[in-house]
């Protein structure tokens, strides 16, 4: 007996999954164990990482980030200079990357995003690009992709791109946690007292449920209380 | 008319032999489909696990962890100080013991100071009566036992909901251990998105791994060939089931094990049903139907970083008897909600969720063993191309060999758990019998477990404990 065409075109196709699998598997293995090697080897290049810093787009890459903050982290505790270096280097770059966003892979830009928070790149100093680009962001469907961007508003220090970002938050009628919220609003870089009167000047502006959420915040740091705002319920239910 | 009859019976053969080719290569695709969107979002998940840590959401969402038990005396202790070593601040534990026969009312008395308490639940659900209630309030959380009259594990269920202050539950088989950061896990979705009404956990094997403060110290494969056998199983299924059917909110199962509920729904769906013996499917089918039938915008989904340690069975008469129940159970789901079958205007929970588990679950052992028992007769009456045959079923069991396997290790790469080499080599091996030997068996198994069926019967499930490796 022979096998019919088709028959043998559905054992070929069954043997070429099964190939094509089998090679997935070991790429994926592969690719996770190189992964932590040629981050620790990128770490201690530093020379190569200032060069990577003056072209960005070789800064398109988990592993490369995952070393700059490494190499961030060392500096910042063994050499003050090279600390200096790497983050001015660093903030040029990443103004340079958020100019084209749309070639940014997500986990990337909320690594981008996390480093300047976390280092303070745009303290005071964020271009209107990079300010239009994490205010286009603040209303990301991803709700660690919003947290990282309003924890790089808040490290930039100015009050009226908070503003701004929260208005976006607020109109677009994205589902923010209010309690999340609140704890971004205690990093802001800049000064809190001045913060939280620059707000309570404009909270008609925002919703009912925000300016709830922003009259918390505001009486938690005053000595006179603002009236008003009852928070979202959080404990009844059923 | 021998001759007329043999050929009816050719055709007839030949057809069935035709549909369960068919079944089968549709069963291929789908498994090939799912392992690779599956394995696909698991690599993602762990990228964005740093981010997903970073927001801190411990304290954000309060949710009350529903344990209910029923001679538990063993494990029960372990359980409990499982959830105390969660890295999330804002819940409460309530054990539910439903009558035990044993001393696990006594083991956490022992363990935990408890008072009598003055919470009086609002039974917006019908249970058995409760017998009292007592409250621990030195921990970390608050830790709350109730006794009760035996009722089954639903009806603790829907008394723990009724006791619980907080618009969120989760429910927790009492031997079941969970990693420090799966209650964060479980509830991340809840803060990401306003309209999640249920989020589903991944329940793990626990037989062989040693667990020390909630977070996996030591993971082995199981010493029984059986647990071992589970685990490959439990690591496709997971897979293949959930995460495709999570990407098109059709999941249809949350484990009982371990799943996160919104209070208010449940609740005005009249909790878990007492009578049925699959009570966590036919919650999720029940609120599927309810959402779908009202237009409410929901959500039900996975949570594969929301990981619990589970007990499975290491007897085969265990193991049986779990099959069967589930078997049961998802007889049920499927036969009270069938007014979701293949209906357009409920969407892909309807035509592919509600479908699947209709033919590949329910109905797939009485295919697959008309199926062989087609292509035996066939094979004996000269009527088939057996060469053919051999190959393609050593192809599929290869091919589901690969599949299983990629699963597997998709899994242990993105949770970062380290396999030994002489691991390795026993898994390799013992899924080529997993997939050959147990599934065929457990097919059996599932074929017989409707024969005798009687509806209304409940009883726990159980199967002999172990004290877990935990430190």
């Amino acid at each position: 007996m022979y096998l019919t065409g088709s028959v043998q075109a559905l054992i070929v196709s069954f043997i070429s999954v099964c190939v094509s699998l089998i090679v997935y598997d070991l790429a994926c293995a592969l690719i996770f164990r190189r992964r932590s090697a040629r981050i620790r080897k990128l770490t201690s290049d530093t020379s190569g990482m200032m060069a990577a810093l003056r072209t960005p787009r070789k800064l398109r890459s988990e592993e490369r980030l995952l070393a700059l903050e490494n190499c961030l982290d060392d500096a910042a505790v063994n050499d003050p200079e090279l600390y200096q270096r790497l983050r001015a280097g660093a903030g040029e770059a990443f103004a340079k990357l958020l100019r084209t966003p749309e070639r940014l892979d997500e986990i990337v830009l909320a690594y981008i995003l996390y480093l300047a928070a976390g280092f303070g790149f745009f303290y005071h100093t964020a271009d209107e690009t990079v300010k239009t680009q994490l205010l286009f962001s603040v209303t990301h469907e991803k709700l660690y992709l919003r947290e990282i961007v309003l924890r790089c508003i808040c490290s930039i220090g100015e009050e009226d791109l908070l503003l701004r970002a929260l208005l976006r938050l607020d109109s677009a009628g994205v589902s923010h946690h209010f309690r999340l919220l609140q704890e971004r609003l205690k990093e802001f870089a800049g000064v809190q007292s001045v913060l939280a009167a620059y707000l309570a000047a404009r909270l008609s502006s925002f919703s009912e449920e925000m300016q709830a959420v922003l009259t918390e915040y505001i009486n938690a740091g005053a000595e006179v209380p603002l009236a008003g705002g009852k928070l979202p319920a959080e404990t009844e239910g059923g | 008319m021998n001759f007329g009859l043999f050929l009816v019976l050719q055709y007839v053969l030949k057809i069935i032999g035709l549909f369960f080719l068919v079944y089968m290569i549709f069963y291929s695709v789908f498994l090939l489909l799912s392992v690779i969107i599956g394995t696909a979002r698991l690599y993602l998940r762990k990228r964005q696990h740093f981010f997903r840590h970073l927001i801190g959401q411990s304290n954000i969402v309060a949710v009350s962890v529903i344990v209910p038990a029923h001679n538990e005396e063993l494990v029960i202790k372990d359980t409990v100080r499982s959830l105390l070593a969660s890295d999330y601040q804002n819940f409460e534990i309530i054990v539910v013991d439903d009558g035990s026969s044993d001393n696990t009312v006594q083991v956490l008395m022992d363990e935990f100071h408890f008072t009598p308490s003055a919470r009086q639940p609002e039974m917006n659900i019908r249970t058995r009566p409760m017998l009292a209630l007592y409250e621990c309030r030195d921990r970390k959380v608050p830790i709350f036992l109730a006794k009760k009259e035996n009722g089954g594990k639903a009806d603790a269920l829907n008394l723990g909901i009724n006791i619980s202050s907080h618009p969120y539950f989760i429910t927790l088989d009492a031997d079941s251990q969970l990693q420090d950061d799966a209650l964060s896990n479980i509830v991340y979705p809840v803060i990401e998105t306003a309209n999640v009404i249920a989020v589903g956990g991944v329940v793990r094997p626990s037989n062989g791994v040693i667990i020390k403060n909630a977070r996996v110290a030591q993971y082995r494969l199981p010493r029984s060939l059986l647990a071992c056998m589970q685990v490959l199983e439990y690591e496709r299924t997971f897979l293949s089931t959930r995460i495709l059917f999570d990407s098109f909110n059709g999941s249809l199962i949350i484990s009982g094990a371990f799943g996160l509920f919104r209070k208010d729904y449940v609740t005005a769906l009249g909790g878990y049903s007492p009578g049925t013996l699959g009570e966590d499917m036919e919650l999720v089918v029940k609120l599927h139907e309810f959402c779908l039938s009202n237009g409410i915008d929901y959500r039900i989904c996975y949570a594969s970083d929301a990981i619990c340690w589970t007990q499975v069975p290491e007897k085969l008469r265990d193991l049986f008897r779990q099959r069967k129940r589930w078997h049961i159970g998802l007889f049920e789901s499927m036969t009270m909600h069938n007014g979701l079958m293949f209906q357009g205007r409920y969407g892909l929970v309807s035509l592919i969720s509600y479908m699947y588990f209709l033919i590949y679950e329910l109905m797939s052992p009485l295919i697959e063993l008309l199926g062989v028992a087609a292509i035996v007769l066939s094979a004996a009456m000269g009527l088939m191309n057996t060469r053919f045959m051999v190959m393609f079923f050593l192809l599929y069991a290869l091919y589901t060999v690969i599949i299983t396997l990629t699963a597997y290790f998709a899994r242990t790469q993105t949770v970062d758990l380290r396999i030994t080499p002489a691991d390795f080599l026993r898994v390799i091996a013992l899924c080529a019998l997993e997939v050959t030997v147990l599934r065929f068996v457990l097919t059996v198994v599932r074929f017989t477990a409707l024969f005798g069926y009687r509806s209304g019967k409940t009883s726990w499930g159980s199967i002999s404990r172990y004290k877990q490796n935990v430190g």
